[in-house]
């Protein structure tokens, strides 16, 4: 008992120290999963907004299918992108694989599922009215689609929010294409499923407080918005 | 399209799954005028007006617009900001009053000085000035509802399809939007009033369009 508190003692003190490494690992953390969040945004906005205000031909499908990709395990799209980036595949020539682009692949396919998803639901109950108002008071569809998701912006951020946390705390896909390699490729979570298999739990718990630290502030600051989403 | 007529619609027809909620053959709307759409629940009187406005498509029939003889499913596309339809319930978008009202302008990339005034004058209007800065979804109904036709009129639009727009309102809301709907007829708005009600028929000045079961009688 004593010695995993000391442990988390010296972990805390690692953070504030600043080690090298360890603030290393936490921006390539950031860096790769705010970078797939933002690519991954609009493209899964407009597919939820189609998904739910469209009728065209291969909906249902288009949502079952989103709703199955959602679902694979994080490993099997590391998988699929190796053997897609590896020397024999398809894009082997793009040298691609354990860098840091190919991690951010690898988590925009993965977060792109569950933000269509998410999305689609706050669209689906948010008021059909407003899309309907922008459009017939003039404003182009595209515009009208801007103001519906400005209407519904605080349900859709959570549901960003949440396709961020999803990836942040992603270990197969990143371990599979990055390649864990120190101040290029390695991230919390494969960070930490190496340190603690080299038997170094300081910096595995250093890095575990930064991740659940920040699953909390998001969690809190999702509820919050989710919150005022319903004010009406 | 005749000149003096604002919308023109032939052989209109809707279906929803098999059945036919539209099956209208002909309908003109001349300019200036005020029709009432009479009908009980369920006759096709919200379908019709949002297909006049072009938020829905219908599966056959032709609109005619006075620029151009195109024939089309689809309302044409200038009607949009100029063929208003104004929902049973309004819907506020997030905002103050003046939000609202600039929604529209904005759209045709109004300047600033241009919005401004033609929202003071607006709110003017409607009476609604004290309102200006109150969060538009705030409002009660009937305040809502005014708001709704004021972001209509800033617009200076060609034809208003209103939906039972009295509806859920207490008397003195109603009083106040026959009203609007009376100024903006004695300034030449063209208008065609969905109701189920009775009532509607003795306040407004106008013609009397019957529907049944998507069809005018
Ligand atoms: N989105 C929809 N899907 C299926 N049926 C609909 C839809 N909208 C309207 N209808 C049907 O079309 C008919 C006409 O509806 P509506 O135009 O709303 O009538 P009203 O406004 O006169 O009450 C009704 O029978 C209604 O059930
Ligand atoms: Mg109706």
């Amino acid at each position: 008992m004593i010695e995993s508190e000391s442990a988390i003692f010296a972990a805390i003190r690692l953070l504030i120290s600043g080690d090298q490494a360890v603030w290393s690992i936490i921006g390539v953390s950031f860096a790769v999963s705010l970078r797939a969040v933002l690519i991954a945004s609009p493209f899964a906005l407009c597919i939820a907004f189609l998904l739910a205000y469209k009728s065209f031909i291969g909906r249902r499908f288009l949502l079952t299918l989103v709703n199955t990709l959602m679902s694979v395990p994080t490993v099997v799209v590391g998988l699929t992108i190796y053997l897609v980036l590896s020397r024999n595949g398809i894009g082997a020539d793009l040298h691609l694989l354990f860098t840091q682009t190919a991690m951010i692949i690898g988590q925009v396919l993965i977060c792109t599922p569950l933000i269509i998803a998410m999305a689609h639901s706050t669209f689906q109950s948010g008021d059909q009215k407003a899309y309907e108002t922008a459009k017939t008071l003039g404003a182009s569809p595209l515009a009208s689609m801007l103001t519906v998701i400005k209407e519904l912006r605080f349900g859709l951020l959570a549901a960003l929010i949440a396709g961020f946390s999803r990836i942040i705390a992603e270990v197969g896909c990143s371990m599979m294409v990055g390649g864990n390699i120190l101040d290029r490729t390695r991230n919390i979570p494969t960070a930490i499923a190496l340190e603690t298999s080299k038997g170094e739990f300081i910096i595995g718990i250093a890095l575990g407080i930064v991740l659940v630290s920040l699953t909390m502030i998001l969690n809190v600051v999702l509820n919050y918005f989710q919150g005022s989403g319903e004010i009406k | 399209m005749k000149p003096f007529e604002v919308s023109n619609i032939q052989d209109l027809r809707l279906f929803r799954g098999k059945r036919l909620v539209l099956d209208i053959p002909h309908l003109a709307i001349k300019l200036g005028t005020v029709t009432i759409l009479s009908g009980p629940n369920g006759s096709g009187k919200t379908t019709l007006l949002k297909v006049l406005a072009g938020l829905i498509k219908a599966d056959e029939g032709t609109f005619k617009s006075a620029t151009q003889e195109i024939s089309s499913t689809t309302a044409p596309k200038e009607f949009s900001g100029s063929h208003l339809y104004l929902h049973q319930v309004a819907y506020m978008f997030s905002g103050t009053v003046v939000d609202n009202l600039a929604f529209g302008l904005k759209q045709r990339k109004y300047d600033s000085s241009t919005i401004k005034s033609k929202i003071k004058q607006t709110l003017e209007w409607a009476s609604l000035t004290h309102l200006a800065y109150r969060e538009a979804k705030s409002l009660s109904t009937g305040e809502q509802h005014q708001v709704a036709l004021a972001r209509a009129r800033i617009l200076e639009p060609q034809l208003l399809l209103l939906d039972e727009t009295t509806a859920h309102m207490d008397k003195s809301a109603r009083i106040r939007t026959y009203q609007l709907i009376k100024d903006l007829q004695n300034d030449g708005v063209t208008m065609l009033f969905a109701t189920h009600e009775e009532e509607s028929q003795h306040e407004l000045d106008g013609a009397t369009l019957r529907i049944a079961n998507g069809k005018l009688l």
